[in-house]
């Protein structure tokens, strides 16, 4: 199920809501919204409900073990555990034809066979989601939950299920806690406040653009320098407007049932640096990345040179956690060096007036796209080619695609990022709140459009 | 809880106000209102008016059946070379399920069907299974499929519901604006389309410019282009379910005690090479073909292959866009599917209906 769906507006949301409403217990509301997260699960392809359910229900085992063991060597051993049982998960729907068929380009001999294996939406999500709960609760940093149902409505919320944010169970913890008291007027505020900004977002800015860019690059042969450049520059608004369009609704809908989810977006394109566009961009995933997987490999407290490596490792995995494609990994050691080198120049760098210094690294960040929504690398080669003039065709660039580009640099060069707005939670600006998801239910109507990080 | 409520009272109300506006405006004259002009024309709806108005007068004993490709064939032109009543309901973007619906329609008014004359479209079958939006919204049709579809009352339901729905996109508010403007410019626009109380197709503007010698056929042939590509871009496989409404058809006609008569429906040749270029419509056609050839050994229907013009005699200059055969095309079809003998060359954009004399056809029929 998708959030912009007649199926979701009108039918899933209004349904749960009211019954959220009308179950006043706390234990009915976890129950109800574990139920309704399986569903929302089960609607794309049922049979991976129980998936999910194992995955959930290891985790929260493991998490009463951690809590119950004496000594660190046992918490130690079942943290490990679990990050086992999880990442062979992830790594056997996710990444096993990956390796299996890039060893049968390199050695046939020892390659395994090719299974027919259907990724599970969201798998990537959700193995973080348990992962980062274990890790914490055998660091001390949270209290292992005895609660079954509490731990299943952290795992399968569907406002953050299948694409993120990524939420640590410290963060909602609390929310969690006292989900049976009524949420406050300002939070339905918010959360219609957030959702319609999103919708608008994803709907009305996004899918133009996706309408436009899509024909474009399935045709990425006859591109012009030009139209290369529009391609590549149009697909970095439509993938921040999607996906920040995504989290906004998952933080809406998040308020509507009394649940703060945590900030993902934080005006990327206006960072002063690759290191400040990851404390910017997707920030659950590269706050979970820096605390579970840096912070692991000894971070910055080895040396320069360990320090470098550690930021290409955690940068070169969290390409590859975004999908079983070689692109995904040339993205991810993109990133990697560019932040090593950022990081090496910072001194330099600093002094370079503030916005060369912001438009140079929204440049560098263009280019890693490329590789990120190219298919294939000769794709992406062929792409980039035609950006510095290789190969060039004579396709054409649709005129509104250059009017949107202008107005999308415009507006996330000067617009508020959603969390900035101060949505007004009086009454009188109902209609103010109502008419924009109207409009975006107009745009959104008809048109068959998907998230972008569902396929992570 | 309130804030919630309100925002959403006043969802509705703007839903109320704006539905409202558009119902009356009616640009795709989906309602019939009729106080605007329409920006869009629904072929079904049009087509089932005009066919009561028609069987009134007389029983409809032929059916011509396609999409807006075969709306040039003159049903008089049937009528005349086999003696029966014929009726030509091609429709718009028609599937297979626009075929099956529409004899059964067609007979639940009465109509003796005798003969079924059915120019097939490779994109009829569309693996995408989805409904054309005039089909599906469509009650009268969607209940004669709903064998195929389940509960009768169900589908008439869903078919009202999707009409009101649809309603609210920024298309259909482009539209009304576009009508509105219109009625105050007091524009009075020569139409696109326009059918006689026969089926028979006019385009009004494309005659008059062919008429002046202003008509570009490169022009209008490269601007449809894309759309081709669009519907075949994602069309992988024959659809088994629309191969079966197909199948039904022929089985259900010839239950009837009918004849059935399907041919593959030409495309420019531009459109064909650009197609199998950039898609799978060659392997398509080929799938087609032996389908069609299969369906004609079981059932005894007669097919034929006119997937390209020259194969009833026509050429590249017969069209009026990139699928579309003009007067002449659509002369030299009717008289091959007809199996005419000998005469005179059609002239170009001569009215049907003052034909004289036969046509001069050479070479096979192109039986499959």
């Amino acid at each position: 199920m998708v959030f912009n769906s007649d199926i979701f507006l009108f039918a899933f949301l209004p349904v749960v809501f009211a019954l959220f409403w009308l179950l006043r217990e706390k234990q009915a509301r976890y129950i109800l919204l574990t139920v309704s997260g399986y569903i929302f699960y089960g609607y794309w392809d049922w049979r991976f409900c129980f998936l999910m359910l194992f995955s959930s229900l290891v985790s929260f085992g493991s998490g009463l073990m951690i809590q119950r063991a004496q000594d660190q060597k046992t918490k130690r051993a079942w943290m490990i555990g679990t990050i086992c049982v999880d990442l062979a998960l992830l790594g056997f729907f996710k990444y096993y034809n990956f390796f299996a068929e890039s060893l049968h380009a390199v050695a046939p001999a020892f390659a395994p066979p090719l299974l027919n294996i259907i990724l599970p939406i969201g798998i990537s999500f959700y193995t973080f989601h348990t992962i980062s709960y274990v890790v914490d609760v055998a660091a001390g940093r949270v209290r292992a939950t005895s609660n079954i149902f509490e731990y299943l409505t952290y795992v399968s919320l569907f406002s953050q299920l299948v694409a993120g944010p990524i939420v640590r169970f410290r963060q909602i913890e609390a929310d969690l806690e006292r989900i049976d008291k009524p949420p406050q007027t300002d939070q339905m505020a918010l959360g219609v406040g957030f959702f319609a900004v999103g919708l608008i977002k994803k709907v009305v800015i996004a899918d133009t653009i996706a309408r436009m860019v899509d024909p474009m690059l399935a045709n990425h042969e006859n591109l012009s320098m030009l139209g290369a450049w529009m391609a590549a520059l149009g697909y970095t608004f439509q993938l921040y407007f999607d996906f920040s369009g995504y989290s906004d609704m998952a933080v809406g809908l998040g308020y509507l049932f009394g649940i703060r989810i945590p900030q993902n977006f934080n005006a990327p394109y206006k960072a002063l640096g690759i290191g400040d566009f990851w404390r910017r961009w997707h920030i659950s995933l590269s706050s979970w990345l820096r605390d579970y997987l840096y912070i692991s490999l000894g971070g910055n407290r080895k040396g320069p040179t360990r320090t470098n490596i550690n930021l290409i490792i955690v940068m070169l995995l969290g390409g590859l956690w975004h999908g079983a494609n070689w692109t995904f990994v040339i993205w991810g050691a993109y990133h990697g060096v560019l932040l090593v080198i950022d990081r090496a120049l910072q001194p330099w760098l600093t002094r370079w007036p503030p916005l060369l210094y912001r438009w140079s690294t929204f440049l560098l960040v263009i280019v890693g796209w490329v590789f990120f929504r190219s298919e294939s690398l000769p794709m992406a080669l062929d792409w980039l080619g035609k950006m510095v003039g290789v190969g060039t065709g004579t396709g054409d660039i649709p005129q509104t695609l250059m009017v949107m580009c202008v107005l999308c640099f415009v507006a996330v060069n000067t617009l508020p990022e959603t969390w900035d707005i101060r949505f007004p939670k009086t009454v009188r600006w109902a209609p103010v709140y109502a008419l924009g998801l109207f409009l975006a239910y107009l745009f959104m109507n008809g048109a068959n459009s998907t998230f972008l990080y569902y396929q992570f | 809880m309130h804030f919630l409520k309100v925002v959403l009272g006043w969802v509705i109300a703007f839903a109320v106000l704006l539905g409202g506006l558009l119902w009356y405006v009616d640009p795709r004259g989906q309602f019939g209102g009729g106080r605007f002009p329409t920006v869009t024309l629904d072929a079904r709806r049009q087509k089932m008016d005009l066919f009561r108005a028609f069987e009134e007068q007389a029983p409809v004993q032929g059916l011509i059946l396609g999409s807006s490709r075969s709306m040039k064939l003159d049903p008089a032109v049937f009528s005349e070379r086999t003696g029966l009543r014929f009726f030509n309901f091609t429709v718009d973007a028609a599937k297979a399920e626009d075929y099956l619906a529409i004899y059964r329609w067609a007979k639940a008014q009465g109509a003796p069907i005798r003969r079924v004359m059915l120019g097939l479209d490779v994109e009829a079958l569309h693996n995408d299974n989805a409904l054309f939006t005039n089909f599906r919204h469509n009650p009268d049709l969607r209940r004669m499929l709903s064998a195929e579809q389940g509960g009768a009352a169900l589908v008439g339901v869903e078919a009202n519901v999707s009409r009101f729905k649809d309603m609210f996109t920024v298309e259909y508010l482009r539209d009304t604006f576009k009508v509105v403007a219109a009625r105050a410019r007091s524009e009075q626009k020569v139409p696109f389309m326009q059918f006689t109380a026969n089926g028979y197709l006019h385009y009004p503007g494309r005659e008059r410019q062919r008429a002046a010698g202003t008509f570009d056929l490169t022009q209008e042939v490269s601007a449809c282009l894309p759309s081709y590509l669009n519907i075949y871009g994602g069309m992988q496989s024959l659809s088994p379910q629309r191969w079966g409404y197909l199948e039904t058809l022929v089985r259900e006609v010839q239950a009837d005690g009918g004849q059935v008569e399907i041919w593959i429906s030409p495309l420019h040749p531009a459109t064909t090479e650009l197609l199998a270029n950039q898609t799978r419509y060659t392997q398509l056609l080929g799938q087609t073909r032996a389908a069609l050839a299969s369906l004609g050994r079981r059932t005894g229907v007669t097919v034929r292959d006119y997937a390209s013009p020259e194969r009833f005699g026509s050429n590249a200059q017969d069209w009026y866009d990139c699928a579309h055969i003009d007067n002449r095309g659509a002369e030299l079809l009717s008289r091959r599917l007809l199996s005419e003998g000998k005469g005179d060359a059609p002239r170009s954009d001569r009215s049907p209906s003052s034909a004289s004399g036969p046509l001069t056809v050479k070479g096979n029929p192109n039986g499959l």
